[in-house]
């Protein structure tokens, strides 16, 4: 889960990790009040969890009240990579002398699977963007968690990186709060991209970036959830695994693998997949079923409704019966619907449809004729 | 076999389904339930306390999420050869304490976040249902639960029956990696040929075409679920995303292709394709 900039500083705070004087604002009025608390020159920051913020126009200065009031009202309500803009985070603007990188992340293709701390000279760009230009300027050390990070560890990457004696030793603290904090956090990635030096040798994190594993959320239940659209945020209410795309073909799909096969047979057949929705064990239940198709008749996207099942905890009996009372329940839909049951009790679940359906679900025999006809129904890609 | 976590509704349920089709299950484990039954197994506190009484040789595991550490930690500490865990969402950080703890230990981990293991005919640990499989001569390995139903029943529809099938699970930290199950597979005699089922994130496939390349002679066909992925959001597997350009789906059909091994687009094509490379090895 990826989590706000203001909200990664709260956290940032908490370890003792110096950041910019701030704060998080919902109107132009606040950012104005603001402005008066942290100016003269205040830089005003888009709080969403899209990236690329900067190139989108997502951060502007302000040197005076009334700028401040306008950078706000300008960021706020705008759209910044598909989402809306609900918080500017007013901060103090740093003098800066330097811009550094240091992040710690958990590198699970290693074969110890372990964290991974990296640091570069270079800050304040797209570490992506880094690696490209010059490999060489990210420095890496990979940890062994049962003992953590070591000072000596911190010196190495910073002598590696060229950073100048003097400068060394007061970096420390913060590589070892920052450890710290992903490790305590269960922290998929913490980077603090620029760490600034500021022209009165003071460190500061001008941005966080936080992310935290998603199953280990129930650890920490003081992070507030957050999601990247309401459609995410309503399957996960409900237990589901989604992910909104850009199609028109809504899915549903017992098990993460046969989503994606689905997914992927649409991609082939020329048709775009709307989602990717796995329900659960909900699936065996009318509720569930039912809170599936409404999220996905609510997305106006979709123009057709796929199902597809293969059976093994999941029974196709269960799963006919579930979507015969749900169809029953919800008012008709002009959405055509498109099933394929295969698997655990199939023989009962076609039945079931074949009396039930009154035709409202179209059963087809085989997953590639379900993908086919839907894709038919809802129109190929252009 | 012990069942760690067997009074959980998901547990009980599949310990009598693994009895029924002939799986030994000796004892469960329920921290606080012990001196009860469960699906007519006894049950103890901790599988210390059940391995005193029984013998058992593996272990499949359902306790919740937050406790799978423990659950496997138990297991490495009792020293059973093999634990199967079924459960998803284990905490990143906490599977990296189980991966350097197992390095140490003689616990084979498969999963987790799996269905278990099946050789068909002869025993069912986990999930796995009963009727996409029939027993034959090809091994299978996958990420994916649902999706190596699919492909076993393809399988079976055109004659090539399956000698075990093993679920390495979808999460990103697996026990047991393709390239390690790939060795097994080449070394069982009852296996002709093998079906690699991945995903795309990590680089699990990747390594499994490497070791290929050095190590198998066995023909071997994959698929690889998530073309129409996009990249940053995982896909239902906590394992199944692409970030940061790593664990693409192209990259891994390209490593798999050089070292071989063809890739399917459809469970249809898998038994086309494994029909192929078996024919081509005829002397």
């Amino acid at each position: 889960m990826r989590m706000y900039e203001y909200r990664a500083k709260e956290v940032f705070a908490r370890y003792s990790i110096p950041i910019p004087r701030g704060r998080v604002c919902s109107t132009p009025h606040e950012a104005e009040e603001a402005y008066l608390q942290v100016g003269p020159e205040v830089a005003l920051k888009a709080q969403v969890l899209s990236g690329g913020r900067g190139r989108a126009g997502g951060i502007k200065f302000a040197g005076g009240p009334e700028e401040a009031r306008g950078a706000a009202a300008a960021l706020l309500g705008s759209r910044i990579g598909g989402l809306v803009v609900d918080h500017v985070l007013v901060e103090e603007r740093l003098a800066i002398a330097q811009e550094l990188y240091l992040g710690v992340m958990t590198d699970t293709d290693h074969h110890r699977a372990c964290p991974l701390v990296m640091f570069s000279r270079q800050g304040g760009m797209e570490i992506e963007d880094l690696v490209r230009k010059d490999p060489d300027a990210l420095r890496r050390q990979h940890i062994d968690h049962r003992y953590g990070l070591h000072d000596f560890q911190s010196l190495g990457l910073l002598a590696e990186a060229g950073v100048p004696s003097d400068l060394r030793r007061s970096l420390l603290p913060v590589f070892r709060r920052l450890y710290q904090l992903y490790w305590e956090m269960d922290a998929e990635m913490v980077e603090i991209n620029p760490l600034v030096v500021t022209t009165e040798g003071k460190l500061v994190a001008a941005d966080a970036r936080l992310n935290l594993d998603n199953s280990a959320l129930f650890r920490h239940s003081e992070i507030e959830r957050v999601f990247t659209s309401p459609f995410e945020e309503r399957a996960t209410a409900a237990g589901f695994s989604y992910a909104h795309l850009e199609g028109n073909i809504g899915i549903m799909a017992n098990g993460a693998g046969l989503g994606m096969a689905t997914m992927d047979a649409i991609k082939l057949a020329g048709g775009e997949p709307a989602n990717f929705l796995d329900p659960g064990i909900a699936f065996l239940e009318t509720k569930g079923i039912l809170t599936s198709l409404e999220l996905l008749r609510d997305n106006p996207n979709v123009t057709v409704i796929l199902i597809n099942v293969f059976g093994g905890g999941i029974r196709c009996d269960l799963v006919a019966t579930g979507l015969v009372e749900a169809l029953d329940t919800l008012p008709p839909s002009e959405v055509p619907m498109v099933a394929c049951l295969r698997g655990r009790n199939e023989d009962v679940g076609l039945r079931t449809l074949a009396e039930k359906g009154l035709g409202r679900v179209k059963v087809l025999p085989s997953m590639e004729e379900a993908v086919r006809l839907a894709v038919e129904l809802g129109g190929k890609r252009d | 076999m012990v069942v760690q976590g067997i009074t959980g509704g998901l547990a009980s349920y599949f310990t009598a389904e693994m009895i029924r089709r002939g799986t030994r299950i000796v004892a469960g484990v329920t921290p606080g339930k012990g001196g009860s039954q469960a699906a007519g197994v006894p049950v103890y506190d901790t599988l210390r306390e059940a391995l005193k009484r029984h013998e058992a040789n593996a272990t499949v595991i359902f306790v919740p999420a937050p406790f799978v550490k423990d659950a496997i930690f138990e297991a490495v500490d009792n020293e059973v050869p093999v634990a199967i865990c079924i459960v998803e969402g284990a905490p990143v950080r906490d599977m990296t304490l189980v991966r350097a703890r197992l390095a140490e230990g003689r616990t084979r981990l498969i999963g987790p976040n799996c269905p278990g293991v099946i050789s068909p005919g002869k025993c069912m640990v986990g999930v796995m249902p009963l009727e996409p499989y029939r027993p034959g001569r090809i091994g299978v390995l996958s990420r994916s639960g649902t999706f190596s139903y699919k492909v076993a029943d393809s399988l079976s529809q055109a004659g090539f029956g399956q000698s075990t099938c093993v679920g390495i699970g979808g999460d990103p930290l697996r026990g047991t990696s393709h390239a390690q199950l790939l060795e097994m597979f080449e070394q069982d005699p009852e296996t002709e040929a093998m079906v690699i089922i991945g995903e795309i994130g990590g680089t699990g496939e990747e390594e499994a075409a490497e070791y290929i390349r050095g190590h198998v002679r066995k023909p071997a066909v994959a698929i690889i679920l998530g073309l129409a992925a996009p990249p940053g959001k995982p896909m239902g597997h906590a394992g199944a995303i692409v970030m940061g350009g790593r664990g693409a789906y192209q990259s891994k059909v390209e490593a798999l292709e050089r070292a071989g091994v063809p890739v399917a687009r459809s469970a249809g094509e898998v038994p086309q394709l494994l029909a192929q490379v078996l024919e081509q090895r005829r002397p």
